[in-house]
């Protein structure tokens, strides 16, 4: 029981580093109803980002800060680049530009930084943490609460400011949006910068936690997000966090009853249940297409 | 406040809908504008409001072009349309939505007493405040979308088919509304299917008709016209 407890909370950190990238993934369908299959290779480069300050002698919290914004930036370019151009044209397109804006950030990355594996350093002190005779690990708890700030913090930006209102209105009608004289553009703008950002800080703390940085994380996280996202309930920000805490819980149990080569599996599963059992998602709501 | 319109071209594709039009709209004009389905009074709403690009002429507003203009640009300076089909933000709240619609202006004070003020003239707006305007029946709906367009406090504001999908005692009171806009000294343009309710609440009439006007009088005047009365009222 213990051991399962402690387990709980490798399950915990895990979730809640998805549930961030999940966040960044499901806040551009929120408002767009695009799936955006660039998001985790721009988080994958945030992570390189990061790693490579953190060579130049960077302080650690200044790297991961400034890794964090360069996520910001390059999604606000893929935006710009990918997106825009394409916004209003069938939705098949704009899915093949943002996997094409992908696939160029996947080369751009193994060009600079190579095909190896890297590992990346531990900027988390390790140490036993005991709670109540259940040792848990203070890289856990460190991640959980850097996650869950994050969370509060984005979904007290969305829910209570009036920028947050004006994302609202543009998730809800795009055309009215621009009737009140709400920039539409710097709202998606901003969205896909607050989607960069979120993810760049999920792709450090599963870097540091896997003690890896590697190209493909751009895929694996694209998936991890999609199957979080889909859990919840797609385009619901309360969805993805909680999709992701799930999805982590679900592939540590996965990892302590049948062993780590099912972690990865076990995502692809959720993501085939939930489309067949309940495509919207355990939070979401269809929303009815306007007619 | 003046809106000029000289020589608009502009439509969709290969198909040219305004051919040439030219109007001006000054302050307190309250204008209807006349035409069969797909005359292009909706074309002429979009092309103020900077919704299509016209191909040529010039919109001018006090002077200045606005011809190539942003929508979301044109609230500040006090063009506000209300859109066909309501589209209020069906997830927010009445409250909300108001507030949206204030989107532009920076006045919390102002915005405030334009709030109140609203609810004194729209019990209903005032009790279901804290509602999803989604749940509001149609033509509380357009109420909503139109007290919202007023909440930025246009100088020109542009109403397309305000009687869409409302029922005839709704299409009453959003008429009356709209009539009772006539002290506060906004210009207005409305394009309207039902042309006898549109000419109840506005002076003047500018009948389109092979992508420019037509005929542009008083509204008391066009209904003594009897082309017009056997093309639009039946007899
Ligand atoms: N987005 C569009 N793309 C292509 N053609 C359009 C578009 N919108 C309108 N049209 C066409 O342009 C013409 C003028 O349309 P418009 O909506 O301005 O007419 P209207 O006078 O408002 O008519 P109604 O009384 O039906 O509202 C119509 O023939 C219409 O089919
Ligand atoms: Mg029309």
């Amino acid at each position: 029981m213990v051991y399962y407890l402690e387990q709980l909370s490798n399950g915990l950190a895990i979730g809640s580093i998805y549930a961030l990238i999940a966040l960044g993934y499901s806040l551009v369908y929120s408002i767009l109803n695009l799936i955006n299959f660039a998001h985790g290779y721009v988080i994958m480069v945030g992570a390189f980002v990061a790693l490579q300050l953190l060579a130049l002698g960077v302080h650690p919290a200044l790297a991961v800060l400034l890794a964090c914004c360069s996520g910001a930036l390059i999604a606000m370019l893929v935006e710009r680049i990918a997106y825009r151009p394409v916004r209003h044209a069938n939705r098949v397109i704009p899915m093949i530009s943002a996997l094409g804006a992908g696939l160029v950030l996947s080369a751009a990355a193994q060009l600079i930084w190579g095909p190896e594996v890297r590992s990346f350093p531990q900027l988390i002190p390790r140490f036993p943490v005991e709670i109540g005779g259940i040792n848990l690990s203070s890289q856990s708890l460190v991640i959980l609460a850097i996650s869950v700030v994050l969370v509060v913090a984005s979904s007290w930006f969305l829910h209570r400011t009036r920028f947050g209102l004006a994302a609202q209105c543009v998730r809800q009608d795009m055309v009215a949006a621009q009737l009140m004289g709400i920039p539409v553009n710097t709202v998606i703008v901003a969205i896909y910068a607050l989607g960069g950002f979120l993810g760049v800080a999920g792709s450090i703390l599963f870097a540091m936690y896997f003690n890896a940085v590697f190209i493909q994380m751009g895929l694996l996280a694209t998936t991890k997000a999609w199957a979080a996202a889909m859990l919840g309930g797609i385009g619901s920000f309360q969805g993805a966090f909680w999709g992701g805490i799930l999805l982590g819980l679900a592939e540590t149990l996965a990892v302590i009853t049948v062993g780590s080569a099912y972690r990865d599996g076990v995502s692809m599963a959720i993501i085939v249940g939930v489309l067949l059992l309940r495509p919207a998602g355990l939070f979401g709501t269809t929303i009815k297409e306007r007619s | 406040m003046t809106l000029e319109i000289e020589n608009l071209r502009a439509g969709y594709g290969d198909r040219v809908i305004l051919d040439g039009l030219s109007m001006r709209i000054d302050t307190g004009d309250r204008i209807s504008l006349i035409g069969h389905n797909g005359a292009g009074k909706s074309t002429i709403i979009k092309a103020i409001t900077g919704q299509i690009r016209p191909r040529s002429g010039a919109i001018r507003f006090d002077g200045q072009p606005i011809t190539r203009m942003d929508t979301a640009d044109l609230v500040p300076l006090g063009i506000v349309q209300v859109p066909p089909g309501r589209r209020v933000f069906p997830r927010l709240s009445v409250e909300q939505n108001l507030r949206m619609g204030a989107y532009t202006r920076k006045d919390r004070t102002g915005i405030a007493a334009d709030i109140a003020a609203t609810y004194d003239r729209f019990p209903v707006l005032a009790r279901k405040r804290a509602h999803a305007a989604g749940t509001m029946s149609g033509g509380e709906q357009q109420m909503l979308a139109i007290a919202r367009a007023l909440m930025s406090r246009p100088r020109l504001l542009l109403v397309d088919e305000p009687s869409l999908g409302l029922s005839p005692l709704m299409v009453e009171q959003v008429f009356e509304f709209l009539g009772g806009l006539k002290d506060s000294g906004v210009s207005i343009v409305l394009a309207e299917q039902n042309v006898r309710m549109a000419l109840k609440v506005t002076d003047r009439a500018v009948v389109l008709s092979q992508g420019a006007v037509r005929s542009d009088m008083s509204a008391a005047a066009l209904l003594q016209d009897a082309e017009f009365r056997r093309t639009y009222l039946g007899g």
